[in-house]
């Protein structure tokens, strides 16, 4: 008879699709907010556009993500507890004041490049709220990383893979969004200042830099596998078991539609960047989404699929 | 004087399996029907004759070390200064972290208000018996076998939206008594008391005895230790 092992536990996952959500309309926001601000400070003024769009979609994504995070609390009405009580051992305890500043500085930073005639005092300037923001954006991206990583109960979340992962994540999504949204409104609106043919070809760097991130990141996941497959016995448990309920969507949404497929339409469309011919804008948005769906599966394959129960010969180990 | 750090000490070889601890703990502490404060291990592994059969009390270890408290962003979960690790309901907010950082599975939530049971009007046996509500209601309590000295130093009964875990008692040891699973195990397997002094129960068994924890290699440190399991030194 093979060892039967018996410990009732609360069944279902602890953390749900709404954290999920947090952690993915999180990274969008940082990373929206570093592109926004980066093309900003050292592009010319005919990216404003897509500036304006990458600003706003920093706060709002992020909002909606705590958002989320607050709808999951058990106890929403004692959230003030997090303000009350000083827990500075806890990234969570971090993450909230943290991000509570980037929402107030990336929209400050949005809200003065949309309406730059509204007049503000000096010190709320768009300089003075995008230099201090660029700390807070990143310390946001690695919060999202280290608030699982930090969980050493849960072999798949607490690896250095997993930290990078996060950060890589938040700048192919935060971009593939800004993106994917401009182009979305540029079709409805046309709102876009300045020949588009001449904007497209300045695309050409921010399409290099997606596709190194997108390359990094199937590299990252693929150091993750690494270091779960070769790691110790609870690593090895907890990879397969994550594998065996979720191995088929993150190989399909997450890998290969979501890494490989716009990898392959970038590749192909780099040469229509510049020389005066412009990419197709539907290949460009297609491979955008194709991207924040990539971004979204890995995210929850590593939420939910980390999450799923400790074997019981692991917990039951004693020395 | 020392400060205390009180822990347990769970003699194996003694522990006869028949679950009198997580019994008594229910009643002590008004825990629901489905959550287990005082939980257990079983395994059973090989073909007869060739067996053996484990059987692993657990609860939460109070872990020197405990992920449950330096992850909770609200310090609901926390260290007294006697070693013990205590919930404060009133803080807490939900978010289940202090969960999913502790490796032993004994942080339960309270997804609905708890004790459905005693709120269900329908009779397990319709006309024969009562209702749980009717139970209840007659009973004048939050559920018939409701211990009101819980309340003094924890909820009576947690409510929805927060989590809930073994407190070692600390209402019984703040007057002086042993936990509730102390008291009622019929083989005196499980010893309490304040490993700073060495004539204490528990720390004469570690002084005698080769100590194990569960899941040493998480660094957790914890305060409920093993002895004498059975096929080891
Ligand atoms: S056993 Fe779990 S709940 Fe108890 S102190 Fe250790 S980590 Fe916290
Ligand atoms: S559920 Fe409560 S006790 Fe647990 S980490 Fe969150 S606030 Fe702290």
């Amino acid at each position: 008879m093979d060892t039967e092992l018996i410990l009732t536990l609360q069944r279902g996952v602890i953390w749900d699709e709404r954290v999920v959500g947090d952690l993915f309309l999180g990274g969008v926001g940082v990373g929206a907010f570093l592109f926004a601000f980066l093309l900003w400070r050292f592009a010319e003024e005919r990216y404003l556009p897509l500036v304006k769009v990458a600003a706003t979609i920093a706060p709002v994504s992020v909002s909606a993500g705590l958002g989320l995070l607050f709808w999951k609390l058990g106890n929403k009405l004692n959230v003030h507890q997090m303000m009350l009580n000083i827990s500075p051992t806890s990234v969570m305890w971090w993450g909230a004041i943290i991000q509570g500043a980037f929402v107030a500085l990336s929209a400050l930073f949005a809200f003065r490049l949309l309406f730059p005639q509204v007049s503000l005092p000096r010190v709320l300037s768009a300089s003075v709220a995008g230099f201090l923001g660029v700390p807070f954006a990143v310390a946001v991206g690695i919060y999202h990383g280290l608030l699982l990583a930090v969980l050493t109960s849960h072999p798949l979340w607490a690896s250095g893979p997993m930290i990078v992962t996060s950060v890589l994540l938040f700048t192919v999504t935060g971009v593939a969004a800004s993106v994917l949204v401009y182009l979305a409104l540029r079709a409805a609106v046309r709102f876009e200042t300045g020949p588009s043919d001449i904007f497209a070809q300045g695309l050409k760097p921010v399409a290099l830099v997606l596709l190194a991130s997108a390359a990094l990141l199937l590299v990252t996941l693929f150091a993750w596998w690494v270091d779960l497959r070769f790691g110790s016995v609870p690593a090895r448990l907890a990879l397969q078991a994550m594998l065996a309920e979720h191995g088929i969507v993150l190989a399909v949404f997450g890998i290969g539609f979501g890494l490989l497929v716009p990898i392959v339409i970038g590749i192909s469309l780099l040469p229509h960047f510049g020389a005066g011919r412009t990419p197709s804008a539907a290949l460009v948005g297609l491979a955008c989404l194709l991207l924040l769906v990539g971004g979204f599966t890995i995210r929850y394959a590593a939420v939910i699929g980390g999450q799923l129960p400790t074997p019981l010969s692991v917990m039951a180990t004693l020395s | 004087m020392a400060k205390k750090r009180y822990a347990m000490v769970i003699d194996l070889h003694r522990c006869v399996g028949c679950a009198a601890c997580d019994i008594a703990c229910k009643a002590e502490n008004n825990v629901p029907v489905e959550f287990h404060w005082s939980n257990h291990i079983v395994e059973t592994r090989g073909t007869f004759p060739n067996t053996t059969f484990r059987y692993i009390p657990t609860l939460c270890n109070h872990c020197e070390n405990a992920p449950c408290v330096t992850n909770c962003p609200t310090t609901a979960m926390y260290k007294a200064e006697n070693g013990m690790t205590l919930h404060d309901a009133n803080k807490c907010i939900g978010c289940r972290l202090c969960q999913l950082a502790c490796p032993y599975g004994v942080i339960f939530f309270n997804k609905d208000t708890p004790h459905a049971n005693y709120r269900d009007s329908q009779a397990a046996i319709p006309g024969a018996t009562f209702s749980g509500r009717e139970m209840a209601e007659r009973t004048q309590a939050p559920l018939p076998y409701y211990n009101p000295a819980r309340a003094e130093t924890y909820a009576g009964v947690r409510p929805r939206g927060v989590v809930e875990k073994c407190t070692f008692c600390d209402h019984k040891v703040a007057v002086g008594e042993d936990p509730a699973c102390v008291t009622a195990c019929p083989a005196d397997a499980r010893l309490f008391g304040d490993l700073n002094d060495p004539e204490s129960k528990p720390a004469k068994a570690l002084a005698r005895h080769r100590p194990r924890v569960l899941q040493r290699d998480k660094g957790t440190q914890p305060h409920v230790f093993y002895i004498r399991e059975y096929g080891k030194a």
